[in-house]
């Protein structure tokens, strides 16, 4: 008899219901419908000491699988996610040692090499605890999709769930994840639409903050204080 | 002014500190000056991308903490050293809760620049030194760490940017003169 394979997934945002949970959502939905046992936790309940560090013995103890899903800050993984992953390495190396360990990373801008320090890390990070490297994704664009379902997201949100379910089953078989599944999450934006993209955001954003009663974006708020 | 130095590495590391004691003395050798933040002992709180920064209340953070003193220190200088243990090939939390936050030096548009969409800096454009630490040979990281200090400065087109990893199980004297070629090196930007 085959043993149902037992996940963690891990939001690595500081956000617990936006793009990222988006994400999760998903690989946990597709996991499931594979017979997969799956758990969730938020990094930021841990950062917040919401959680205590010491319940994730247990169930790194019993999982096959752990993933982190995080939103790109700054280049790379969230303070609070790396905060955590440093505290994992610390406390649960031994434990760790041996699992199959994956990333998926989304970044605000469109192009999707913005996400690979954050897949770097996570690599590093396995290869510190001698996790079983098996890959990581990268989605270009996440912002706009503040948290959506992707279900409600037409084309773009079946694109999405046909990726992570590629990816989801090279990773309950603990395959490298495919190129397949990067292909269909890359939005493919010709340069030359990037001025007419900033001209049209630029508008929107300052509309956005003359509604909110904003009369000056630019303003050098920490100078004019001091 | 000229430097800010952010200060992420940790309490316990001896070699770490010696490191930071080299630069700072290199520095001033050089008659380089610069403001110190060591970062461990500073109150900064997590940037938790509520988005008020952006558009309510533009470049400003809805959390009191001791942010405001570095971007000040920044804005008034020519650059930025970012000084690390290098963690999975990138940067410790303790130097990433300082960096995260700089996005609040970041206008809330959009500019293409050499084929890159990229925000707007609100307070000038700065040189970033990224200076990563390591106790062992970490090669493949070395090269994450370049590549994500390359990133920030793109992101935040310095105008220029310098990236340096020390191996704490090399020889003193060759730390000591790759500390000494970077510092030569940044101040003659």
């Amino acid at each position: 008899m085959v043993t149902a394979k037992r996940l963690i997934l891990i939001n690595g945002s500081p956000r617990r219901n936006k793009t990222s949970y988006s994400f999760v959502r998903t690989i946990k939905m597709l996991s499931e419908e594979k017979n997969c046992k799956v758990e969730v936790i938020h990094t930021i309940d841990f950062f917040d000491g919401k959680n205590d560090l010491k319940m994730l013995k247990e169930m790194i103890e019993g999982c096959h699988i752990i993933g982190l899903i995080a939103p790109v800050y700054v280049d790379t993984l969230p303070y609070p996610t790396i905060w955590f992953l440093e505290e994992l390495s610390k406390m649960y190396s031994i434990d760790l040692k041996g699992k199959d360990f994956f990333s998926i990373a989304q970044c605000g801008f469109p192009e999707f090499k913005f996400c690979q320090p954050l897949i770097d890390s996570c690599r590093f990070f396995a290869e510190v605890c001698k996790m079983n490297w098996l890959g990581g994704l990268g989605y270009g664009g996440g912002a706009i999709l503040d948290g959506a379902l992707f279900e409600n997201l037409g084309k773009k949100g079946k694109n999405i769930i046909k990726a992570l379910d590629l990816a989801v089953v090279d990773i309950i078989e603990g395959k490298k994840i495919s190129c397949k599944p990067q292909e269909l999450l890359t939005i493919k934006i010709p340069k030359f639409m990037y001025r007419p993209l900033a001209a049209y955001l630029n508008y929107s954003n300052r509309k956005t903050a003359r509604s909110l009663g904003v009369s000056n974006i630019e303003q050098k708020a920490y100078l004019q204080e001091s | 002014m000229n430097w800010v130095i952010l200060d992420g590495t940790e309490e316990l590391k001896t070699s770490e500190k010696l490191v930071t004691n080299y630069i700072t003395e290199t520095m001033k050798k050089s008659g380089m000056s610069y403001v110190y933040y060591d970062l461990k002992n500073m109150n900064i709180l997590a940037c938790r991308s509520c988005g008020i920064c952006g558009f309510k209340s533009p470049g400003r953070c809805v959390y009191n903490d001791d942010m405001p003193d570095i971007i000040r220190a920044i804005a008034k200088s020519r650059g930025i050293i970012f000084l690390t243990p290098i963690r999975f090939g990138g940067y410790s939390s303790n130097l990433k809760k300082a960096v995260d936050k700089l996005a609040l030096m970041g206008l809330p548009l959009y500019i293409v620049k050499e084929g890159n969409l990229l925000h707007p800096m609100r307070y000038g454009y700065f040189s970033l030194v990224g200076i990563g630490i390591s106790n062992g040979s970490i090669e493949k990281q070395d090269e994450a760490f370049k590549m994500l200090v390359e990133r920030n400065a793109l992101n935040m087109q310095a105008p220029h940017c310098g990236v340096l990893t020390l191996n704490m199980s090399e020889e003193i004297n060759d730390i000591e003169n790759k500390v000494m070629g970077m510092i030569e090196e940044v101040s003659s930007w």
